[in-house]
């Protein structure tokens, strides 16, 4: 009897790890072990052909003395400003008119989010065709109101401005979504204390949604800064080449074409812990110089 | 001046709910007026409607005499406290005090001055420093209303404000909210659901209930001469006992037959109540009009429960399918399942009309 007992107590106890191991293997197989592999891949100079040649240090010395790797550096960083604060303000602004009662609110939420469950690769394919110069929708949009149109994708300052039109345009969804769950959940007696003690629209956003959406700011400032300087979809749909003089590549378009263009693996595997300790620690400074004053509740 | 005129004032919601129903109101300077009545009775609703966080469907508002249906809350010059006491979270208790003097471009000195004298007022000094999120209920609730005083607003408007504390806070705070009346002098407007608050704070009462004032009137008279069945009911704990039955005559005098008693109605009351001969009516007895003895009485009872309550005990009665509370001293001998007489102070009984529930005497 007892030892039936002990038996079944074994198995149910080696049960729940059963369960988890598919799981388990799949995430260690393919998420795990290649942050630990290409980290040792790092410090070898690898064109996946030829055998692995061991240089140290040697790929992140290089890479400071790329030009490419600065300019895409740069890049990155223009992306990732322009379509996080500029992103950020307007999902803010859209989410604070789309927690007011106004007629077909549903509509307006719907067509906010539809552009962030698109495919990404689709929707930049149609935007490459938006900012045509020649048949492009955007230039005629420009004309009709006698505007001049823009060389867009062929310039180097309106190529990085139409990639970052269309980052915030495809993110805004998500930023908007999560602004306004944070909105509605802000009780209206708030509101309601601060319209008594004298407080206008503007009085009303400045000394009480603002500060209460603190912590909502913060967490989308810090993920939205992680996955913008991770952008790479949008520049190599719309700019293959790195776009004119280079302006559209980004950190990982770099990766990309040291990886599987020109076969750098070890350069590459170096490209991507130099971006991973570059958003680490601009997560860090984010949390570290904003995080009190964002979420000082 | 700073008196509260409500004339004729209706709010509906959507198409149909109609949250307020007609109502006129005169506050007096100075007078500490409460709206009770059961939940969604409107009371809460008046109250937003005078501080413009509604807007009437109709009827006029003053404020001071001024007219304010169109004017915004922060220009009407009232503070309001609400239930959950609406204090700013990320803000300190002295910046939730300061709040409204800031947005009105007072002086940093005389803010200051302002926001500490409140303080001194409520007994908070020590809590300033400190977010809403440190502060107990009873805190909160002191802050809020600091946060109302420093304005020196002519009108105070409160919203069920002790609902969300314990008793014994309650009725500490009930002494603290008659104390800074009487000190501010200032004319304010309470709103709860709770009877005991509006008897022990209020100069008048007016009692609400779908929407209209059922009675205005002193605590006292409210008591002791309600206007109607619902009043009798609602103001008292335990509440009125309601006895229905008819007048009818006998050998000239007026008597009223009740499901398990019958009583001589008092030649006080009888010129009132001829004109509802073989009429239905109700009888309204207070529990404390009701005694019990061993001998005979008007009717036999039988008792179901006894609650001691220190100085008195409260005596839950059957009579047949009726139920009946008494509250007799606490020598009284009687015991659960014993049977009693009971006796009606029947000087002090009400008679109510049961086609209109309006009080006849």
């Amino acid at each position: 009897m007892q030892t039936t007992a002990s038996s079944r107590s074994k198995r149910l106890a080696i049960t729940p790890y059963l369960y988890l191991l598919p799981a388990f293997v799949v995430i260690l197989t393919f998420q795990v072990l290649p942050i630990f592999y290409s980290l040792f891949v790092s410090f070898f100079e690898w064109d996946i052909i030829r055998a692995r040649r061991f240089v140290g240090l040697g790929n992140y010395l290089d890479l400071f003395r790329d030009v490419e790797f600065w300019q895409a550096l740069f890049n990155t960083t223009v992306f990732a400003a322009g379509s996080v604060v500029f992103g950020l303000a307007i999902s803010l602004f859209i989410a604070v008119l789309l927690s007011r009662k106004i007629a077909g609110l549903n509509c307006y939420r719907l067509a906010y989010f539809i552009p962030y469950v698109t495919a990404m690769t689709a929707v930049a394919i149609v935007w490459k065709w938006l900012f045509n110069p020649q048949f492009g929708l955007l230039n005629y949009l420009l004309s009709l109101v006698g505007l001049p149109g823009t060389r867009w994708l062929q310039d180097p300052f309106w190529a990085r401005v139409a990639v970052i039109i269309f980052v915030i345009w495809k993110t805004m969804g998500f930023n908007i979504l999560i602004f306004l769950t944070r909105l509605l959940d802000i009780d209206k007696t708030f509101y309601e204390a601060a319209e008594i003690d004298g407080a206008g629209p503007w009085r009303l956003f400045r000394y009480i949604t603002w500060p209460l959406l603190g912590p909502t700011t913060l967490f989308l400032l810090i993920i939205s800064t992680i996955f913008s300087f991770q952008m790479f979809v949008p520049v190599y749909i719309m700019t293959p080449d790195g776009g004119p003089a280079n302006s559209c590549s980004t950190m990982v378009f770099f990766l990309y074409e040291n990886a599987y263009v020109d076969f750098r693996m070890g350069y590459a595997c170096s490209i991507a812990y130099v971006l991973f300790f570059i958003i680490l620690a601009l997560t860090l400074i984010q949390r570290k110089a904003l995080g009190r004053k964002l979420s000082g509740l | 001046m700073s008196t509260v005129t409500l004339k004729n004032v209706t709010k509906v919601f959507g198409d149909s709910v109609v949250a307020v129903d007609n109502v006129s109101l005169e506050v007096e300077d100075g007078e500490f007026m409460i709206l009770v009545g059961p939940s969604g009775c409107g009371k809460s609703t008046t109250l937003r409607i005078i501080a413009g966080l509604e807007t009437a469907t109709g009827g006029d508002i003053y404020i001071g005499g001024r007219l304010v249906n169109d004017v915004l809350p922060k220009d009407r010059d009232i503070a309001m406290v609400f239930q959950n006491y609406a204090l700013y979270p990320h803000m300190t208790a002295y910046a939730n005090m300061a709040f409204g003097l800031k947005l009105r471009g007072v002086q940093k000195k005389e803010i200051d001055e302002r926001v500490k004298e409140a303080a001194e007022i409520l007994n908070i000094g020590e809590l300033l420093d400190r977010k809403p999120r440190e502060l107990s209920g009873g805190q909160s609730q002191r802050v809020a209303v600091g946060r109302a005083i420093v304005r020196k607003p002519k009108v105070f408007l409160f919203d069920e404000p002790l609902s969300n504390l314990d008793l014994k806070l309650r009725v500490q705070m009930r002494a603290e909210f008659s104390k800074i009346h009487n000190k501010l002098g200032a004319t304010m407007i309470y709103v709860t659901h709770d009877q005991t608050e509006a008897m022990t704070m209020g100069d008048r009462i007016a009692v609400m209930r779908e929407g209209g004032i059922r009675q205005l009137a002193d605590p006292g008279a409210l008591y002791q001469s309600p206007a109607n069945r619902f009043v009798a009911q609602f103001i008292g704990i335990p509440p009125m006992n309601m006895i229905d039955g008819v007048i009818a005559e006998e050998g000239g005098a007026l008597l009223f037959k009740g499901d398990s008693c019958r009583v001589t109605v008092p030649d006080g009351k009888g010129d009132l109540l001829r004109p509802f001969l073989e009429k239905k009516v109700t009888m309204g007895v207070r529990p404390e009009d009701v005694s019990v003895s061993e001998g005979k009485g008007m009717a036999e009872a039988v008792v179901d429960v006894v609650q001691p309550l220190g100085p008195q005990k409260f005596l839950y009665l059957k009579m047949g399918d009726c139920e009946y509370t008494a509250r007799v001293p606490v020598e009284t001998k009687a015991r659960v399942n014993d049977t009693v007489a009971i006796v009606f102070d029947m000087e002090k009984v009400h008679f109510f009309d049961d086609a209109t529930d309006r009080a006849i005497v």
